[in-house]
């Protein structure tokens, strides 16, 4: 802005403002509180106008007297010394304003200003200090003239939490009008903390309790265009709380340790194990006989199980909550404002699996802020919104857990990877350039590979996909990266949701002893080969059926004839067919992730101890539908 | 159409500098100046303004006082105080009170525009 024209303005007022302190100064004794508000006035306008104007002096001094003047505000008597200071105050001010008429600046007054600020600041520190209210005592807000919250009932069970510009100037009031937003849009509100906290501990963020409504949706987004607004979550629960209510208990809850839970599940795991080997190992008569028994023994311990599961299991909010944190502090730390959307929030996880998912959302994260995210210059040269958007979204598919993070920044570029690769003596150009995307995308999570030639202090060097790769490999999951330039990137985290008895469909290779199985969830139809057809379409093997023509997938352990079955697998509404020797029975196992280095071979979910006493090893048809013909896979060595 | 504001400060250079920032936008025009709390009143009920910047300290009636008057003559009157650093807790009492939102001193014409542009559109 061009400050010059204001000049004249601000001296003719400026010069007002101070023969009206100098004629409207108060005698000795106590302060007349309607005069002493009338020269406050005039100090204060006199302060904001030199702000205004980038005049340092003049209105570092002018606050100073604002604040010796506020003293007599609140009553304190007037003495001779004080009358004398600020005398001589405006005489200084007087001579900025000079300085500011000659050369267009009041720096020539520095040393002036300085000394008379000093001596102010002097007195003002000699006054005890005031029982309480520090500037504007006659109009600091009192409890009673805030905003009185009328009884609110219990099931304020959606959480909406708003973090502010840490470089706003008054975060507090920027969180009431945030307040006031949504007291308009839904009514029933409780702010947590409270204005008066907020207010005295300087918070930045603050959590809003609301009736669960779809409408939160909405609310939320527009929250996001409001000024100083960098990050909003919502956290709707999918089901009110049904659980009912009882008579108090003594003690409504313990603390276990996470340990003792890990033991309580293994044993009933085993439990479980003994039963199908008992029953396994029955014949047929029997089972029959004792099909009563054995069925409600079954039911119990299923419950059983399910039960102990259900007791490791917490909301993954405790750990959006860690992650928010990190994008606050990060934000703050790379002068980039970024909202961060969180859905699902409300899902839960095992808890153990939840402790190593924070490292790698954490990973990702910082590398959308520090990486995926443009300056506010370049988004905005982009046609973007100003702040970048993370996403958070946590959903489950049958016994996976899906966690997609998902930035609105500058997305991967192909040809730096590709670029990257061949300098590195990765790839060579000619390789570099047949590479599809997914190919390229995956190689960045090979280690030590990075886009970016610059360490920074936050991501490090690298974008250190691969540490987030094997992470969740460990944990028997695999990481999908999809990416458009200059539109984002979305990095899936898809994890096996944690032990749980999964149904798993058990099926063999000829000339392969080894059993080997697949969630049952992930098999759409099981079609014996000796009445489908099957057909070429160049390299690629169809099966036929009905009027469908399936892409066979050209991988398996074993030789597959006439007398084989065809499992059709379904993936992101994608069908293939995996063919197999024999399927021989389905049942409900728990399966165990491979530890390392086992866990590096993608396609593989873990193992499952079955009811004959043999481990059968469970494959990831999400992995296994995508080998294509032409890719040559650790799989199929 | 830009929409209409009614500018109350008691500093004309404040009112010079808020009325450049609004009028170079193009969104918004200028259609009233008030140099203290009653005549904001005065004039809002006149002009009927689309939003109202308020300065909190003001002689004879203070931003607050007249924020509340212009409110309980609409209440759907849309009010942005205009504050200084140290002011929080006068601007926490006039957003209880009902004004829309807030800017602080120095003005910069890109946070005053994000501020008021919100205000209208909310």
């Amino acid at each position: 802005m061009d400050l010059s024209k204001y000049l004249e303005l601000y001296l003719t007022e400026g010069r007002e403002h101070l023969a009206a302190l100098r004629s409207g100064l108060p005698p000795e004794g106590p302060p007349n509180a309607a005069a002493v508000n009338e020269i406050f006035r005039h100090a204060h306008s006199l302060k904001g106008m030199a702000a205004s104007m980038d005049f340092e002096c003049t209105s570092s001094l002018s606050h100073t007297l604002e604040s010796l003047l506020g003293l007599w505000r609140q009553g304190r008597p007037i003495n001779r010394e004080h009358i004398d200071a600020v005398v001589r105050t405006l005489d200084v001010l007087e001579s900025l304003m000079d300085s500011v008429q000659r050369d267009g600046s009041d720096v020539s007054g520095r040393e002036a200003a300085a000394a008379s600020g000093a001596r102010l600041q002097a007195m003002i520190s000699d006054e005890p200090p005031p029982s309480e209210g520090p500037e504007e005592p006659a109009t600091e807000p009192s409890p009673s003239r805030l905003p009185v919250e009328g009884p609110v009932p219990d099931d304020l069970s959606a959480r909406l939490s708003v973090g502010i510009d840490p470089a706003s100037p008054l975060p507090a009031a920027r969180l009431l009008v945030v307040l006031q937003k949504i007291r308009e849009n839904c009514g029933t509100v409780r702010m947590e903390p409270d204005i008066v906290a907020i207010q005295s501990r300087n918070l930045k963020s603050a959590v809003f309790n609301l009736l669960p409504s779809p409408q939160l949706k909405d609310l939320a987004r527009s929250l996001r265009d409001l000024p100083e607004v960098v990050q909003v979550s919502l956290d709707v629960p999918v089901r009110a709380s049904t659980a009912g209510k009882s008579g108090p208990t003594l003690v409504p809850s313990i603390r276990v340790r996470s340990e003792d839970l890990d033991g309580l599940l293994n044993q009933t795991g085993e439990l479980l194990n003994h039963l199908n080997q008992f029953e396994a190992g029955l014949t047929q008569q029997d089972k029959r006989k004792n099909r009563f028994w054995l069925e409600a023994h079954r039911s119990r311990m299923d419950r059983l199980f399910d039960q102990v599961l259900s007791i490791r299991l917490v909301p993954f909010d405790a750990l959006v909550e860690r992650l928010g944190r990190t994008v606050r502090e990060l934000a703050d730390r790379l002068s980039k404002r970024v909202l961060l959307e969180v859905e699902g929030a409300d899902q839960k996880v095992d808890q153990g699996l939840l402790e190593k998912l924070l490292d790698p959302l954490a990973h990702l994260v910082r590398n959308a802020m520090d990486h995926g995210m443009e300056s506010a210059e370049d988004r905005a040269a982009a046609g973007k919104n100003e702040a970048g958007l993370i996403k958070l979204e946590i959903s489950r598919e049958a016994e996976a857990l899906i966690i997609k993070v998902e930035d609105d920044g500058r997305g991967l570029d192909p040809e730096v990877i590709r670029q990257t690769a061949v300098e590195r003596g990765l790839l060579t150009p000619q390789d570099a350039s047949s590479l599809d995307r997914d190919k390229l995308f995956r190689l960045l999570t090979t280690p030590a590979f990075s886009t970016r030639k610059e360490v920074t202090e936050v991501s490090g060097r690298g974008v250190g996909l691969d540490v987030v790769r094997s992470a969740v490999e460990s944990l028997g999951g695999h990481l999908e990266i999809e990416s458009t330039l200059g539109k984002g990137s979305r990095f899936l985290l898809v994890v096996p949701s944690a032990v749980t008895l999964t149904s798993v469909l058990i099926f063999g290779w000829r000339d392969n002893s080894a059993r080997f199985g697949l969630p049952a969830s992930q098999v759409k139809h099981i079609y014996p080969l000796s009445s489908h057809a099957m057909t070429w379409s160049g390299d690629r093997r169809l099966l036929q059926v009905g009027n469908e023509l399936l892409p066979v997938i050209p991988w398996r352990l074993g030789p597959v004839g006439r007398d084989g079955v065809g499992l059709r697998l379904s993936v992101q509404g994608r069908d293939r067919i995996l063919l197999v020797s024999e399927v021989f029975q389905g049942e409900n196992v728990v399966i165990h992730p491979w530890g390392s280095p086992l866990e590096m071979v993608p396609g593989w979910m873990g193992g499952a101890l079955l009811s004959t006493g043999e481990v059968a090893y469970v494959l990831d048809g999400r992995i296994i539908a995508k080998y294509d013909e032409k890719e040559s896979h650790a799989l199929s060595d | 159409m830009p929409h209409k504001v009614l500018i109350a400060d008691d500093a004309m250079f404040m009112r010079a500098m808020i009325r450049d920032i609004l009028v170079n936008s193009n969104r918004y025009e200028v259609v009233g100046e008030a140099s203290n709390g009653q005549e904001s009143v005065d004039l809002y009920r006149k002009l009927q303004p689309d939003l109202v910047t308020m300065d909190i300290v003001m002689p004879q009636m203070d931003g607050i006082e007249a924020t509340k008057e212009i409110l309980r003559a609409n209440s759907k009157a849309r009010v942005v105080m205009c504050s200084a650093l140290g002011q929080e807790a006068l601007v926490i009492e006039s957003i209880a009170a009902g004004a829309k939102d807030f800017i602080v001193k120095p003005f910069s014409a890109e946070k005053v525009l994000k501020v008021l542009d919100a205000v209208i559109s909310g």
